[in-house]
């Protein structure tokens, strides 16, 4: 018990960090910040479906689909934006199941080439549907966000709104995976043939993870909409998409914290190279290098990255590699490797 | 539309569909022998065209050598690559994936302050046209066909009748037990990753003189090469030139009739509909 | 229990020094120092844009700092350009132009970008910067942008030449147009397509391809079947006119070609094949006879970047524009330095230009000057007339 309040309180500071951050930082840290948070929900729920063992590329596309169907319901039928968020995520989810359903039983690169296919082919109806998204004219005008009927009309006001978005999906995403329909789903990941023999629907269960993380990725793509006011088909493409899994894989894909890490890390980083005057230019080379070397040296992600620097001092304090290879002297303690806690 | 057109169109489908065989196919090495979705497909492609470039147009050499150059180049970068990053990720299919993504932004962002803003190009090698059907069909153009069939050819040979070929397909079966046989991993791993790479640049060597040079160039091909794949079905040749050819076709006649964005559409509406009735493919089979 | 504190420790020391290193810490800007912003693409398939217009920025700022700089009321300022790399994606155009405005303070920019210029459109206008955008979009230029002055001649100023294609050229009667499928491409078309069947022409086809293509023979195919006598590449850039041009030959089109926008014709004739272009009709782009000014320009530009790119000569004019303004207005506040832009007249590169278009626009925001136009001559693009636009 005494660990979860620890944790609790952790993280509480880093909230409080987060919104201190965003009161001094003004308006451009406010944006950052509003556009990390939104990765971040992006992130953390296109886990779900990894967790299934499913290769998902296809996020962006429900990230489109809440973001036009909020923005135009709130342009075009004046509907109050927490309505229109909603129903945004609602049709994401809608159409994801409508996706997702007939593509159960494909596996693997498979079932990933399918996801592209979506991204592409929902990128093309928006864009050709014109009298509907304006196409690409690019859909302006959108309203800016609203809680309770008062408008948000800062920037930091609006980051405020993703903090809050994104505590309250994470809190859910939480609670799923640390459920048993989170373990279910991870069984399957793990073996799903194992999975199915032992009378697990597995094909409901994936369908329910992706529907689930199609729903997230409406409400950032609403989010998304009435933020930053402006959108554009290309935007929610095939790019974005392998940038949404390349976040769960460099932040770590064995644990809840992976894909938050990864977000905001690789949502940062390209701030750092835009603040030096010498790496400006090479924004896109020092990131892609930075990227590069995580993976190399950090296969399982950053969240892996604790756990090796604890093995590094580990060994350098006691000197030994392994216990086998240890002479135990009289009195000298063997340390045990792996702790129960960590 | 008139009859025609049509057949103009079909002509056109025939034209495109070997330009996505030829990318296609240091993708289905890689793809068929060691389950990688090479995103670095097509900055290896765009790498094998710039060789050309330096080499044929800048440099003078003969456009063969400069070709062969290319796949030696790029082959040997593929060494490189599964040496420095496949083998230390310990074979990781995702951090593979990542690896990847991230070599292929860094190559294409280079471009540009290497190899210049301006887009290139590199005189033609055949010259000629020829008329088919009432089309007017480049020397060029037409070369692709015999150059990838060579190339389809050697590869079907290099994986169907060479020892290293029946290394490859016991990896793919099953690691442990080719291992257990014998088979070094890491020699075969290496050699597939040249091989495929080569091949890649192969294509852009070709491609070079028909179309143009500039560092994203390899985006487009790489995508048609992973819907061509797809289509086939995993590691399968005939898959291959079949997805291409179909691929080709719907590209060509609908674009034709439709307008370019209805075409594609089409195309991954089509891929959507076969995946869901054929999940492994025209010719593939479970991974 | 130690592993999670040190997940903690770690996560909060990447978090200060990820934000340390991005520079939260307001450094203060030197008190002479006047900073102009740009938001272009620098990297990715528009770089070719972007960086030019980077350049040449800078050139125009490098020089009049070598000669002392801008004097405002009696201070003597330095100008320097603030630039961040946007690639083209919508998400970061709106985050660097932010990042100028917000951060940066700066209190001038230009945008390169037609789709980025108008996702920003509204910020600029909250900020009350002042914008001097190279971006072909319909609506940018507009009573409702008081502060957005466009660089660049746009469709309706270009297609003023096709006053003079029927003047000169009565042959032609059929036109085709292909462009990109965007706003640029919509707007560029449109404005085109009218202004030609004002004059009589007929419009055969029109056909719109993703950025990115390289094989344009079934669109090609199906426009050539309508048996057009020239072909409108407007808005398309280099690389996509030279494959057009290349693949339309190959399938027997025989007229000739013609882009209003600006593009550049020896990259064109490479790509293309000099015997391919022979004939062709552009807007701003001219090799041969290169006016005194522009020779210089040519010299200094490859001097500095080591390179030349002919779209530096179009691209500097923000910076013209900008210099000329704030010398009038002696003042550092955006909209004095507007009001004065409406009203002051300066140099370009091709002679004497100033603000205008309210008769089409409903507000003096446009660039105005007489523009070059030139035909391909032996792969050669040489200047054949210089035109004002149809309104001033």
């Amino acid at each position: 018990m005494k660990s979860k309040l620890r944790t609790v309180a952790m993280l509480a500071v880093v909230l409080l960090a987060l919104i201190l951050l965003t009161a001094v930082g003004g308006n451009y840290y406010a944006h950052l910040l509003a556009l990390v948070f939104t990765n971040v929900i992006l992130a953390a729920s296109l886990r779900l479906s990894l967790m299934c063992g499913q290769l998902n590329i296809g996020h962006s596309a429900f990230m489109s689909v809440g973001a036009y169907t909020s923005a135009l319901l709130a342009k075009n039928l004046g509907v109050p934006f927490e309505l229109a968020l909603l129903s945004g995520a609602a049709l994401a989810m809608i159409v994801g199941v409508a996706m997702g359903y007939p593509s159960l039983r494909l596996r693997g690169v498979y079932f990933a080439m399918v996801t592209v296919a979506f991204v592409e082919a929902i990128r093309l109806i928006v864009q050709i549907w014109v009298s509907l998204t304006r196409g690409m004219s690019g859909l302006s005008g959108i309203p800016k966000p609203s809680l309770l009927g008062m408008v948000l009309v800062t920037k930091p006001d609006q980051c405020y709104l993703a903090l809050g978005l994104m505590v309250v999906t994470l809190l859910i995403l939480y609670k799923l995976e640390y459920s048993r329909l989170g373990l279910i789903w991870k069984s399957i990941g793990m073996a799903d043939n194992l999975a199915l023999s032992l009378g697990v629907n597995v094909a409901a269960y994936k369908l329910l993870a992706f529907a689930l993380g199609c729903f997230f990725a409406g409400v950032a793509g609403a989010f998304y909409a009435h933020f930053v006011r402006f959108l554009f088909p290309p935007t929610f493409d095939f790019l974005m998409a392998t940038n949404i899994l390349v976040y769960n894989y460099v932040g770590g894909r064995g644990h809840f914290w992976g894909p938050i890490v990864g977000a905001a890390f690789l949502s940062w980083l390209p701030e750092i190279f835009r603040g030096s005057e010498a790496t400006r230019q090479y924004e896109t080379i020092f990131f892609s290098i930075t990227m590069l070397l995580t993976i190399l040296f950090l296969p399982g992600g950053l969240i892996t990255l604790p756990g090796k620097l604890t093995d590094l001092c580990r060994r350098r304090t006691e000197g030994v590699s392994s216990p086998s290879s240890a002479v135990v002297l009289p009195g000298q303690r063997v340390a045990v490797h792996g702790n129960p806690e960590g | 539309m008139t009859f025609a057109l049509l057949i103009q169109s079909m002509v056109i489908g025939l034209s495109l569909g070997s330009t996505y065989i030829l990318m296609a196919l240091g993708l289905t090495l890689m793809f068929g022998m060691m389950h990688i979705i090479n995103f670095a497909h097509g900055a290896v492609y765009m790498l094998g065209a710039f060789v050309i470039y330096y080499v044929f147009a800048q440099w003078g050499a003969a456009y063969w050598i400069a070709f062969f150059l290319a796949m030696l180049l790029l082959g040997a970068f593929g060494f490189v690559i599964e040496r420095c990053i496949y083998r230390p990720i310990k074979g990781g299919v995702e951090p593979t994936l990542v690896a990847l993504i991230a070599l292929t932004t860094f190559l294409q962002a280079m471009g540009y302050p290497v190899f210049g803003t301006l887009d290139k190009h590199v005189p033609t090698v055949f010259h000629g046209m020829y008329s088919i059907l009432g089309v007017g069909i480049s020397a060029e153009r037409l070369m692709i066909i015999p150059v990838a069939g060579v190339l389809v050819l050697g590869l079907y040979l290099f994986i169907n009748k060479t020892k290293m070929g029946a290394a490859m397909r016991a990896i793919e079966q099953d690691k442990e037990a080719a291992a257990l046989q014998g088979v070094n991993v890491h020699v075969v791993n290496a050699l597939a990753f040249g091989v495929g790479f080569a091949l890649a640049a192969a294509s852009g060597a070709l491609m070079a003189p028909i179309f143009k040079l500039d560092p994203m160039m390899g985006e487009q091909p790489l995508l048609k090469a992973f819907i061509i794949i797809i289509l086939g079905g995993l590691g399968s040749i005939p898959g291959a030139i079949l997805g291409g050819l179909i691929l080709g076709q719907i590209d060509s006649i609908v674009a034709t009739v439709m307008g370019l964005e209805p075409a594609f559409l089409l195309s991954f509406v089509f891929i959507i509909l076969l995946l869901l009735f054929k999940p492994t493919g025209l010719f593939g089979h479970e991974v | 229990m130690i592993q999670r504190f040190i997940t903690l420790l770690s996560l909060m020391l990447c978090a200060v020094v990820l934000i340390m290193a991005s520079g939260v810490r307001q450094v203060s800007a030197a008190d002479n120092v006047i900073k102009f912003g740009i938001a272009t693409p620098l990297s990715g398939p528009a770089a070719a844009w972007g960086i030019p217009h980077k350049q040449a920025t800078e050139l125009v700022f490098d020089e009049i700092n070598s000669q002392g700089g801008l004097e405002v009321a009696g201070k003597r300022y330095k100008v320097e350009v603030v630039a961040y790399d946007h690639k083209y994606v919508i998400a970061e155009g709106v985050a660097t132009v932010n990042r100028l405005i917000s951060k940066d303070d700066v209190k001038y920019l230009s945008i390169l970008g037609g789709a980025v210029a108008k996702a920003n459109e509204e910020a600029v206008n909250e900020a009350g910067v002042l914008a001097l955008p190279l971006a072909y979009a319909e609506g940018l230029v507009s009573p409702k942008n008081p502060l957005i002055f466009h660089s660049f001649p746009a469709p309706p100023e270009t297609t003023t030449f096709w006053k003079w294609v029927k003047e000169h050229h009565p042959e032609i009667k059929r036109l085709a147009t292909i462009s990109p499928n965007d706003d640029t491409g919509w707007w560029s078309i449109k404005v085109e397509t009218q202004y030609t069947e004002k004059l009589g022409y007929e419009t055969v086809a029109k056909e719109f391809f993703e950025r990115g293509l390289t094989d344009f023979n079934p669109i090609l195919l199906r426009m050539l079947a309508r048996n057009p006598d020239i072909i409108s590449v407007n808005a398309a850039p280099a690389g996509s006119v030279g494959l057009i041009i290349k693949q339309a030959r190959e399938l027997g089109f025989k007229g000739r070609f013609i882009h209003i926008g600006q593009v550049d014709t020896s990259v064109v004739a490479g790509i293309a094949g000099k015997q391919n272009v022979e004939g062709m009709w552009v807007h701003g782009y001219v090799e041969t006879p290169l006016p005194e000014s522009l020779k210089s320009w040519k010299e200094r530009y490859t001097k500095k970047y080591g390179e030349w790119n002919a779209t530096s000569i179009d691209f500097a004019n923000p910076a013209f524009s900008f210099i000329a303004a704030v010398k009038k207005a002696q003042s550092l506040e955006p909209k004095k330095i507007a009001q004065a832009l409406q009203t002051v007249e300066f140099d370009n590169l091709w002679g004497k230009a100033h603000y205008g278009g309210k008769d089409f626009y409903g507000i003096n925001n446009q660039i105005i000057y007489a523009m070059p136009f030139s035909e391909v001559k032996d792969g050669v693009a040489t200047m054949i007339v210089q035109l004002p636009p149809p309104h001033n």
